[in-house]
């Protein structure tokens, strides 16, 4: 029991005019007596269980609301005006027993915004590392075969809408060199297409699906790095890039549009908030982009030597690329690195002499994927 | 501004920015930590907040909707949904063994279409329902009565006009939606009325559009706050106390601005400061003339009002999100 009482105003959400007289505190109970308009006499006491509310006003008063007894879409309200009674209510509320539910919201309400913050930030974070790793990891659980849906779908949309070349003594080189190079354990059945295009460059469907533009050919000073341009690609293909980029994006996407503008949807001044989760969403997704190209990369690194061919070929692509940016003036080290789909070109290079120095030390096999002596000639049969 | 006098009342906000910005942060870590279960306590919150800072004659409004109300509307709703989802893929299996996949598509589009937009109405009268009763003021309810029927009805032809007449009825279907939901609100036992009228009407959107084209585009701040302020100066309780508004077409131009440079620039963070300046623009601009009697004053309440109809909205929501995310 509180000795005396706290000034306090009764709603019982049937007539709109409050009674106003004092709030008093007994175990378990609230007991308002009061005076209603004057001259109406008001007398009720309410139980302090779990079910009630208490939280403070705007103005800093208590506001404890009750479910009204006999209707129940009803509640009611006293208002407790004397803050200091208030305090020594919430202290006596937070230590009576057998209210532990109405003690742990007491502690939650009362408790400093730093204080929530920090353990909401503790707990998050343990989250978000929970999320963001089963995201990563999910598609352990996802059959190869969704890979190769995605990719069969994505690859002959692809091919529709572009020039093949059909020459048979280029895809039979071609061919044979991508059967020869496929790793051993793959799960996955290689197929490509040779498309007649300036833009010097190979890529991977998921699955397998393997595009090859005809100036990537052209512009080769030697199979090899045909060669290694496909081992990369062939890292996507069997670390599942592309399906764990669109886990990936769809894990980002529900995050960050559940979590921005959390609570504020509908409400005037929040339209524009896509913008910004996009942003947040795209920077993700980026990054993740260029650890698969590293990722790539290494995986090649290691074909390779496997086959015994060595990463020389990759690397004078990737020189060759570098020349086309120091040509073009894109400098995409330094802040842009963050906007980009793929890591920094010198560094790759870096990273894959890297490699290679570490690879050293393990016996060097013979090339185990036949070069035919002519590939010059075979190169531009697309033409 | 009218001045304040014995019977003129004024809507006060006392909302700031830093407090629902702390509201907002906490609820963004809630939601992380639940893996967005959270999102529906967090509305909740939101919206208490922005109640409980408005206040009209020294009383503050009040929300009495909690999120573990919502969060069972949505699984209620989810209840409803996920069957509806399995009989249309089991319809789409039997169906491929007659006909092509596209025409299927099409088929079953057009039949979930014809079968949704009919449930609109229901679900705008549902949530109208659900928020006006767990609104009160003085811990008296607010409480909707329209009837979905009676929406789908006035929507259809309110639709079909405005599509025979070229948009000409719109203004007119705009009034008679508006006197709806206005004319179906009660405060306790206390009704409303809408006085508006669409030929009034018609020539501010007349004046407005015209205007707005030579303006090319900025009058559009003015016809929109011209608009607003015609549909609240139209309210009435049915014993004569009346609404008005006072919103200027340069506080929606400036704030618009304002939300526009600030959010991206912010990632968002700035989203709680305009929404207060918002609230704030819309609600001080209010004011009610006359003398609540609040001993006639009854409460009444709506014991089916439910979250149900927001549940529904939540999952079409996340099934808007989930569709925009795959087609784009």
């Amino acid at each position: 029991m509180i000795h005396g009482g706290g000034k306090a105003k009764y709603y019982n959400g049937l007539v709109a005019i409050p009674a106003i007289g004092e709030a008093h505190y007994y175990s378990g109970y609230v007991r308002f007596i009061g005076v209603r308009d004057g001259s109406q006499h008001v007398d009720v006491r309410y139980p302090v269980a779990s079910r009630i509310s208490m939280e403070r006003d705007p103005s800093g008063n208590g506001r404890l609301r009750f479910p009204h007894p006999k209707n129940r879409s009803l509640e009611v309200v006293i208002v407790i005006e004397d803050q200091n009674y208030y305090n020594r209510l919430v202290k006596i509320v937070k230590k009576e027993k057998g209210i532990s539910v109405k003690r742990i919201q007491l502690m939650i309400t009362e408790a400093s915004f730093w204080k929530k913050i920090a353990v909401a930030i503790i707990a998050g974070a343990f989250v978000l590392i929970g999320f963001f790793y089963t995201v990563n990891h999910i598609y352990q659980f996802i059959p190869a075969n969704a890979d190769k849906r995605i990719g069969r779908y994505g690859y002959s949309a692809y091919i529709d809408q572009n020039h093949i070349c059909e020459n048979e003594r280029l895809n039979k080189t071609i061919g044979t060199m991508i059967s020869e190079m496929r790793p051993s354990e793959s799960k996955f059945e290689y197929r490509f297409t040779v498309v007649e295009s300036e833009d010097s460059n190979a890529f991977a469907f998921p699955g397998g699906f393997l595009i090859i533009n005809s100036a990537l050919l052209e512009q080769s000073e030697s199979q090899s790095e045909i060669a290694g341009v496909l081992a990369h690609e062939m890292g996507h293909v069997e670390r599942r890039h592309g399906l764990r980029q669109l886990v990936r994006m769809m894990g980002i996407a529900y995050m960050t549009s559940i979590v921005l503008g959390s609570g504020l949807e509908g409400l005037e001044g929040v339209d524009l908030a896509e913008t910004s989760s996009e942003i947040a969403s795209t920077l993700l997704i980026l990054k993740y982009s260029r650890d698969f190209e590293e990722e790539a990369d290494e995986y090649a690194t290691n074909l390779l030597a496997d086959k015994g061919i060595g990463i020389s070929g990759l690397v004078s692509f990737f020189e060759k690329v570098l020349q086309l940016e120091k040509n073009l003036d894109m400098d995409m080290s330094g802040f842009l690195t963050y906007l980009n789909t793929h890591p920094d070109t010198a560094d790759r290079i870096l990273r894959l002499k890297e490699n290679e120095k570490a690879a050293k030390e393990k016996p060097k096999k013979a090339r185990s994927v036949y070069f035919p002596r002519n590939w010059n000639q075979i190169k531009v049969l697309c033409n | 501004m009218e001045a304040e006098g014995q019977n003129i009342h004024k809507l006060r906000f006392d909302g700031r920015g830093i407090d629902l910005f702390k509201i907002y942060f906490m609820n963004m870590l809630m939601t992380v930590v639940t893996v967005g279960i959270y999102s529906f306590w967090a509305r909740v919150k939101v919206t208490a907040y922005l109640y409980r800072h408005t206040e009209l004659m020294g009383e503050r409004f009040e929300y009495h909707a909690t999120g573990l109300e919502r969060f069972l509307g949505f699984l209620k709703a989810l209840l409803f949904v996920i069957p509806v989802i399995i009989l249309y893929l089991l319809l789409e299996l039997l169906l491929l063994a007659f006909l092509e996949k596209e025409t299927i598509a099409m088929l079953l589009g057009a039949v979930v279409y014809l079968l949704l937009l009919p449930s609109i109405p229901f679900l705008l009268v549902g949530k109208e329902r659900y928020r006006l009763g767990r609104s009160s003021w003085y811990n008296i309810r607010f409480r909707f009565t329209g009837r979905g029927f009676e929406l789908l009805r006035l929507l259809l032809i309110s639709i079909s006009l405005t599509l025979i007449t070229f948009g000409f009825y719109f203004p007119w279907a705009q009034v008679r939606i508006r006197e709806f939901f206005i004319e179906n609100s009660f405060y306790g036992n206390l009704g409303m009325k809408y006085t508006g009228r669409g030929k009034d009407l018609f020539f501010l959107y007349l004046k407005g559009f015209a205007l707005t084209l030579i303006t090319l585009g900025v009058y559009g701040f003015w016809m929109n706050a011209s608009i607003y302020r015609y549909h609240i100066n139209s309210v009435q309780t049915v014993d004569g106390l009346r609404f008005h508004n006072e919103l200027k077409g340069w506080d929606l131009m400036k704030n618009t601005i304002l939300t526009v440079f600030l959010i991206p620039f912010t990632l968002g963070l700035a989203m709680p400061w305009m929404i207060i300046r918002f609230q704030r623009i819309y609600l001080e601009t209010t004011y009610i003339e006359g003398d609540l009697d609040l001993k006639s004053v009854i409460g009444r309440t709506d014991e089916s009002a439910n979250a149900i109809a927001d549940g529904f909205s939540d999952i079409t929501d996340a099934l808007d999100t989930l569709g925009e995310f795959l087609g784009g």
